[in-house]
């Protein structure tokens, strides 16, 4: 029988001295889908996929990946599973081709296997001109490029990839999501984590948010867009008394659900918002209100996002870069 | 595929990529022994040659005549005048002699009472490299009376250890910095494959450089005494070094985690093991104090064998125990290397 779900995790927990860093967590992931996992830095998912390809063993819980356990059946999990790392984990001094031989030998392919490979792997990674130059000349999308051929090396049903667009320039992020879609074509399940929302909305069938060792939300991203709201976001930036004119939004529009607040900027949901705005422009005059800014859109991930984090993506990892480096500062 | 399949694969790709840069790795291994000839040999010589002394022998005996004998070997010194104590005082005043070397005339007498025998020396030190030069070429001849050899016939015995010490733990931190030790813990293999693999691979490269300075010892001229037989033996003797040394930075690397400070801890345990092997200075000549300190040092076991495999010939009860000694080193070290190492992997 076909296994339906090629990852499936039941409770899985971690926890590192007091830290529960990922508290029971089920999973599971359909075969031949891309799966996103987001979640703001700390989230737990790298504890996840730690766990799921047996570098980590679980406090309790237990996972199967492609059909093996990932304690009692470990090395039958890594055979199966293709990790694309977020830092580059080539070897520079050696040539791509010495690198992808590398990595096939230590998957224990036979050799007449590897040598028919490993053309066709360079040609998708376009890096069949510099095949036998080391690495270390290689730009940074080269090096990715080459990174993702080798997680196919030895024809795994998953690949697990953690970032593999950070700190790419646009075009570069676009090439890798076409081979992304091409592997997945071939019928390999993508596990992926990613920063960019709208990484995750165009590229993936179903997507998990996980918070704080949980996780929070799970689905396609249609389902979850249109399940923190039923209609569009609108988002007003005004100058004026700020708890009052709030107050008078939920009165102006009965299904508003305020979604973020920051003083001046208002974020809030509602199924009419055209009739939500016009009302708004006529009634901030009597509230001494003025408008600076209307706005309204379809809900994105950013917004999901928000909605179970309490936080956006970006702004937190910023913070978070900022804490660390104050820390360092200080300490 | 078995552990050995895969620690096999592992050595392969550092042995790949050792031979990558096969410039730098040869340079590296010439240049140690070439240091260690002219540098350790020299430096309190200089350049300087046929410096003229004076020497006042009150003695005649054989040990005098051997101290003598030593005292002109490498061209360093020549002596200008055998004279009386007086004239050879004026000599050094008229500047026409560097130094006055007095052998008294109890010196054989003491040296076969097994005391500690005296010359006095005086040296004119106006010239400080030829002055340098007088002492440096006495410390030789010293050591070359004390030990029976010459320092700089060692060459071939010391590429081992230090080599070794960074290949192994190096490459392990580097590894663990860059994340290839990541790559490596994802693959299907036995973590113990992957310390393995590490290990041996910084054996061979220790080896490659041993025998390079073997090799240049012997195109210098000296002569394995024991042969072709030898030869193996020295290697083998090497390879146990380099075992018992890389396994202990193998342990370094599982504790430390930055480069720098794993090549400060390799610096601080390799020199003064190095130092007080015996294989730069006779450890006669060291001070009482350090005496313990190299009796427990490995690397004076491995420099002894290596020495009367190469120079002095093999007394096989000395050899066996020296072996025994680097046998039990290497053994523990690569023990404690392996496992401390597969912990941190774990």
């Amino acid at each position: 029988m076909a296994e339906e779900f090629i990852i499936e995790a039941k409770k899985l927990c971690k926890s590192f001295g007091s830290l529960q860093a990922v508290k029971c967590v089920d999973l599971k992931v359909k075969k031949g889908e891309i799966f996103g996992f987001l979640g703001p830095n700390g989230a737990g998912k790298s504890t996840v996929i730690n766990m799921l390809t047996t570098m980590l063993t679980p406090t309790s819980g237990t996972a199967r990946v492609a059909g093996y356990d990932i304690v009692a059946e470990d090395n039958r999990v890594r055979e199966n599973i293709g990790i694309v790392p977020q830092e580059i984990l080539l070897e520079n001094q050696l040539s791509a081709r010495e690198n992808l031989e590398f990595y096939g030998k230590l998957y224990h392919m036979r050799k007449e296997d590897m040598e028919a490979r490993i053309p066709d792997l360079l040609e998708m990674a376009e890096l069949t001109n510099r095949a036998n130059d080391q690495v270390k000349t290689f730009s940074g999308g080269m090096k990715r490029r080459l990174e993702i051929a080798k997680a196919f090396m030895h024809r795994p049903k998953i690949i697990i990839m953690d970032e593999p667009t950070i700190g790419l320039d646009i075009q570069t992020r676009m090439v890798i999501w076409e081979r992304i879609r091409e592997l997945n074509k071939m019928g390999i399940t993508i596990f992926i984590t990613t920063h960019y929302m709208e990484e995750a909305d165009l590229l993936c069938d179903r997507v998990a948010i996980m918070d704080q060792g949980e996780i929070k939300a799970i689905g396609t991203p249609d389902e979850l867009k249109h399940g923190i709201s039923k209609g569009s976001i609108v988002e007003v930036e005004f100058t004026g008394p700020q708890e009052k004119f709030i107050k008078e939004i939920g009165k102006l529009c009965n299904d508003a659900k305020i979604t973020e607040n920051h003083g001046h900027v208002v974020k809030f949901t509602c199924k009419d918002p055209v009739n939500a705005i016009k009302r708004i422009i006529e009634n901030a005059g009597p509230a001494g209100v003025k408008i600076d800014n209307v706005s309204m859109h379809e809900p994105s991930l950013d917004d999901v996002f928000v909605h179970y984090t309490g936080r956006q993506i970006r702004e937190q990892s910023a913070e978070n870069l900022q804490g660390k480096f104050f820390a360092k500062m200080r300490g | 595929m078995s552990m050995l399949g895969d620690a096999y694969t592992i050595w392969q790709k550092e042995m790949q990529i050792w031979a990558k840069t096969p410039v730098v790795n040869l340079a590296r291994a010439f240049m140690m022994p070439i240091l260690w000839l002219v540098i350790f040999g020299n430096v309190f010589g200089g350049s300087a040659s046929n410096v003229p002394i004076a020497l006042v022998m009150e003695d005649n005996g054989y040990y005098a005549q051997t101290f003598a004998h030593a005292l002109t070997e490498g061209n360093t010194l020549k002596i200008a005048a055998n004279t009386n104590y007086e004239d050879a005082l004026n000599l050094l005043d008229n500047r026409k002699v560097t130094a006055v070397v007095f052998i008294p005339p109890t010196f054989s007498d003491e040296i076969k009472a097994g005391e500690p025998a005296k010359v006095q020396v005086s040296i004119d030190s106006t010239t400080p490299l030829l002055s340098g030069a007088v002492e440096g070429a006495l410390a030789r001849a010293k050591a070359t009376f004390a030990a029976g050899i010459a320092a700089a016939q060692n060459a071939g015995a010391d590429g081992a250890p230090q080599a070794g010490a960074f290949a192994g733990g190096m490459g392990l931190i580097l590894d663990r910095e860059l994340g290839t030790l990541k790559m490596l813990m994802a693959a299907p293999i036995d973590k113990m494959s992957i310390v393995l693999g590490k290990i041996t691979s910084g054996v061979t490269q220790s080896l490659v450089s041993g025998g390079i300075a073997l090799l240049i010892a012997m195109v210098i001229g000296v002569q394995v005494k024991t042969g072709i037989l030898g030869i193996f033996l020295v290697f083998g003797v090497l390879t146990l070094v380099a075992f018992g040394f890389i396994g202990m930075t193998v342990a370094l690397a599982a504790r430390i985690r930055s480069l720098e400070s794993f090549m400060m801890a390799v610096q601080t345990i390799v020199m003064p093991i190095w130092f007080l092997s015996g294989s730069l200075y006779p450890i006669e000549t060291i001070p009482a104090w350090l005496k313990p300190i190299a009796l427990v040092n490995p690397l004076t076991y491995a420099t002894e064998a290596v020495r009367s495999l190469m120079i002095r010939g093999v007394i096989w009860s000395t050899f066996v125990f020296d072996i025994a000694v680097l046998v039990v080193f290497s053994a523990i070290m690569v023990f404690i290397g392996t496992r401390a190492f597969k912990r941190t992997l774990e």
